[in-house]
This record gives structure tokens, sequence and C-alpha cells, in this order.
């Protein structure tokens, strides 16, 4: 490589990295307690899956349209907009705003145990862990704030595929591994800060792209409600949107999605008027039967009226890469001891933000710089970092 | 006086990074597919940069002086 490409190129990871460092540093610190969401959850006392024993939600228990009754009237009223079922305990979810396209504020979730129909109380936004989510979503500013860390995340990804390339002029006379632990306090931080990094970059990778793709999740969802939705239900293309009073029963078109269905398991029905679903259909997303697939949804689309099944079709490529990007980006699958190893790449990220912020902040103490394969030599042994 | 270590290729100098980043993707992927021995083999797969890690630190506080591309001390 020339010189003045190995200079093109630290400048690329310099200003990539400086540029979203601080906001992946956040990034990183709120993802952190984010992994074990499930344990806090628990540990906190809210109803989990492991509170509730019983056949899964998904499955089997109450009619539907009972439980969704009892929700509305928790509510003192309302229009349902979701159900979320659970895969492993009768635990259901029923989601009641004031109108069929209410915003996410005006939204409040009531649990039920679809077993014995007893209420498990209303799922409250409150406490540490929906501030930290929020956060890192979004840093309390919106869809533009979540669009803005999704460009950070295509930084990050910037800075960590130039940190690849000055990677090898640093390392051509180095092996693998090395830290000079005697070296000056910025040569120790530029030896910790290249192994750290190059080692996670395959996690770091993962996380930063899947973490572009939900930032920009919410565009490919309006793009398949515009799109594919509208095609499935392009024989009744402006059809008037369906009154609340009107809608049929859920339970009626369930057992019609199921039947063009069969091994199926439901995850969530979207209501007619919301962002899930046409103006007047139940949209009953289901998920594949092997743990690969049930990130994998395939949506029903049933008449909430009549209860006959309109369409059915896979979500397409695009939608299914933002499904399976979200466990792969939040690391909450896998059981606890790869939730533990997730956290600990987590903080070995953090590691190469702080050790590449502290480089650039004693960026007055010399470390010889990797030049072209004619450059100057190094004559001393804790500067042989480069030049090749 | 100081010898200059040789220099090595870039296929070189990547190999162990790369061959860390596909365990690791496939370790991810492996835990998406099923529980079990699947969660087991990403949990380690996953694992394997923080070992790395660990044991570059470990060595480099035993051995400081030892940082040249063919692993032979300088003269």
């Amino acid at each position: 490589m020339s010189a003045r490409a190995v200079r093109a190129w630290m400048a690329v990871h310099k200003w990539t990295g400086l540029l979203s460092t601080l906001f992946l540093l956040m990034l990183c610190l709120t993802g952190l307690p984010l992994v074990f969401h499930d344990e806090i959850d628990a540990l906190s006392g809210e109803t989990t899956e492991q509170s509730m024993p019983g056949p899964a939600s998904a499955q089997a228990g109450l009619p539907l349209d009972s439980i969704v009754a009892g929700a509305v009237r928790q509510n003192g009223g309302g229009v349902p907009l979701f159900i979320g079922f659970s895969q492993e305990s009768p635990l259901i979810t029923v989601t009641v705003g004031p109108t069929a396209h209410a915003a996410e504020a005006d939204m409040r979730l009531f649990s039920f145990n679809r077993q014995t129909g007893e209420s498990a109380g209303e799922v409250l936004e409150e406490g540490l862990m929906p501030i930290l989510l929020q956060l890192h979503i979004d840093m309390f500013l919106g869809p533009w704030g979540m669009y803005f860390l999704g460009a950070m995340g295509v930084l990050f990804t910037v800075a960590i595929v130039s940190g690849v390339v000055v990677y090898l002029p640093f390392m051509r006379h180095l092996r693998f591994g090395t830290l000079r632990l005697a070296g000056s306090p910025r040569l120790r931080w530029l030896d910790w800060h290249n192994l750290a990094g190059v080692v996670t970059l395959g996690w770091a990778l993962v996380v930063g792209l899947t973490g572009v793709i939900n930032a920009y999740g919410d565009p490919l969802t309006n793009h398949w409600r515009e799109g594919e939705l509208a095609r499935m239900v392009a024989g009744q293309a402006g059809a008037a949107a369906l009154d609340p009073a009107r809608y049929g029963s859920i339970d009626a078109a369930m057992a019609a999605a199921k039947a063009a269905a069969p091994g199926l398991s439901p995850q969530f029905i979207g209501f007619p008027g919301g962002a899930w679903s046409s103006p007047r259909h139940y949209a009953i997303f289901f998920q594949g039967d092997t743990p690969l697939t049930s990130h994998v949804l395939t949506p029903a689309l049933v008449d909430a009226e009549t209860a006959e099944l309109t369409d059915m079709r896979r979500m397409p490529a695009l939608n299914q890469a933002l499904m399976l990007s979200k466990p792969l980006h939040f690391g909450d699958y896998g059981g606890l001891p790869l939730k533990i190893v997730w956290a600990l790449l987590d903080i070995a990220t953090i590691w190469v933000l702080a050790s590449g912020l502290l480089i650039w902040w004693q960026r007055r103490s010399p470390i010889p710089r990797p030049g072209p394969r004619s450059g100057p030599r190094p004559r001393h042994r804790n500067t042989t970092a480069p030049a090749a | 006086m100081s010898q200059r270590p040789p220099a090595q290729r870039a296929s070189a100098i990547l190999a162990v990074p790369l061959a860390l980043a596909a365990l690791t993707l496939a370790g991810l992927v492996i835990g998406l597919t099923g529980d079990g021995w699947r969660n087991l083999a990403a949990c380690l797969l996953a694992g394997l940069p923080l070992f790395v890690l660990v044991r570059a630190w470990a060595g480099a506080k035993r051995s400081p002086p030892s940082q040249t591309a063919t692993g032979k001390p300088k003269t």
C-alpha cells in the first residue's frame, strides 16, 4: 500500500471513529443491561414466561374474544390494536388504544393468563429499563433520533472496515496479539486498540450492521404495508376502514387462518387500521416451526368482519432480514451463557472505543506512522510499530 | 543493534483475525438455529475472541519483549 493510500485510510478511520465514538459509547453502555432484560424483569418482580406455567398461549387457552374484551374493559373502553402470543407459556398480551391508528404513546398493554383468563396486570413502561431502551433506540428524539443513530452505525461500520485496512501496515512487523505493555502509554493503548478491535471484528460488524437495519426498520415496515400488503388486499382496494363496532370474532378469524397454515404458530395479530394491517383485516402473523424460521413471519390477512381469509404470503426478504436482525443485534437468545459472552464482547468494544479516543487525545506523543514499503525504518525496539 | 523482523504478507496478518471473525459469525448464527448443543457451540465460538484477548494479555505480562513477526527474540 502506498504512503498516500495509508494516510487516506487513516483519515477515514480517524474521522468515522471520532464522529461516532461518543454515540457508540452510549449505545454500548445502554445495550449492556438490555442484553439481560429478561433476567432484570424477573428480578424486579414483573410477570415473565417462567412465572406462568401451562400450555403456550399461541397454541391453546380461553377464546381470544374473551381475553380481548377483558383488556378493553380494563382500559375503560377503546379499540384493541395488537395481540401478542407466547410460544412458551400461557402469557398473552393485548394492546389497547383510543383509536385504530393510535400513536404509540397513547397505547396501553395488558397481560393475561390465557389458561385461566386472569389478568397479569398492565405492562407499564416505568423504571430504568424502558429509559435505557428509548435512549438506545432514538435518544428520546423520535424517528429522526433513530435515523441519526442508524447513520452512526454506518460510520461505525466504515470505521471497522478502515480499521482493518490500517491494521495491515501497523502489523507488518509484529506478531498477532502483540501487546507492548512496557511501551509508552500511547503505544500500549494503540496495541490494545488494534488487538481488541481486530478480535471483535466479526461481532462488532454483526451488531453494527443489524443496528443499522433496525434503525431503518420503520420505513421498511411502511414499505411492506404500502407495497406487499396493498397487493395482498388488492381485490378490496378502496374499501373503507372498518368501524371497530363491526369487528367480528377473532377466534373465527384465527380458525380460518390456521386452516390455511397448519402447523404454524401465531406470533401476533395486528388489528385493522394499524401499522401492521390493512384498514379492514386482522393480520395474523405466523412464525416458522424451526428456531431459525421462528424469526421469519408469514402474515395471513383475514377479513375482520366476515372471517374470510383474503391472502397469506411470506414477508419480503428485506423484512425477513429486519426480523432476523433483532436477536442478532440485542443478543437476547441462546441462553444466559451466550448473553454473558455478548456482554463481555460489548465491554471489549467499549475498550476499543475508549482506547481509540485516548490515542487521539494523546496525539502529540509520537507513535511512528505506518508508511510505504520504502519508508523510514524505526531505530528502537519500542517504536517498531510499522513503517514497512 | 536492532534487527528488523521480516515483513509479513497481508494474508498472513489477516489470517487469524478473519478466522476469528468467521468463527464468531458461525457461533452467532448457530445460536439462532436451536437450543441445547447449539447454544453451547454458539457460546464457545462467540467467546473465542475473548479467550484470545485474555491469552494475549497474559502472554504479554509474562514475556513483554516477545513481539516479532517470527516470534524470535530480537537482538
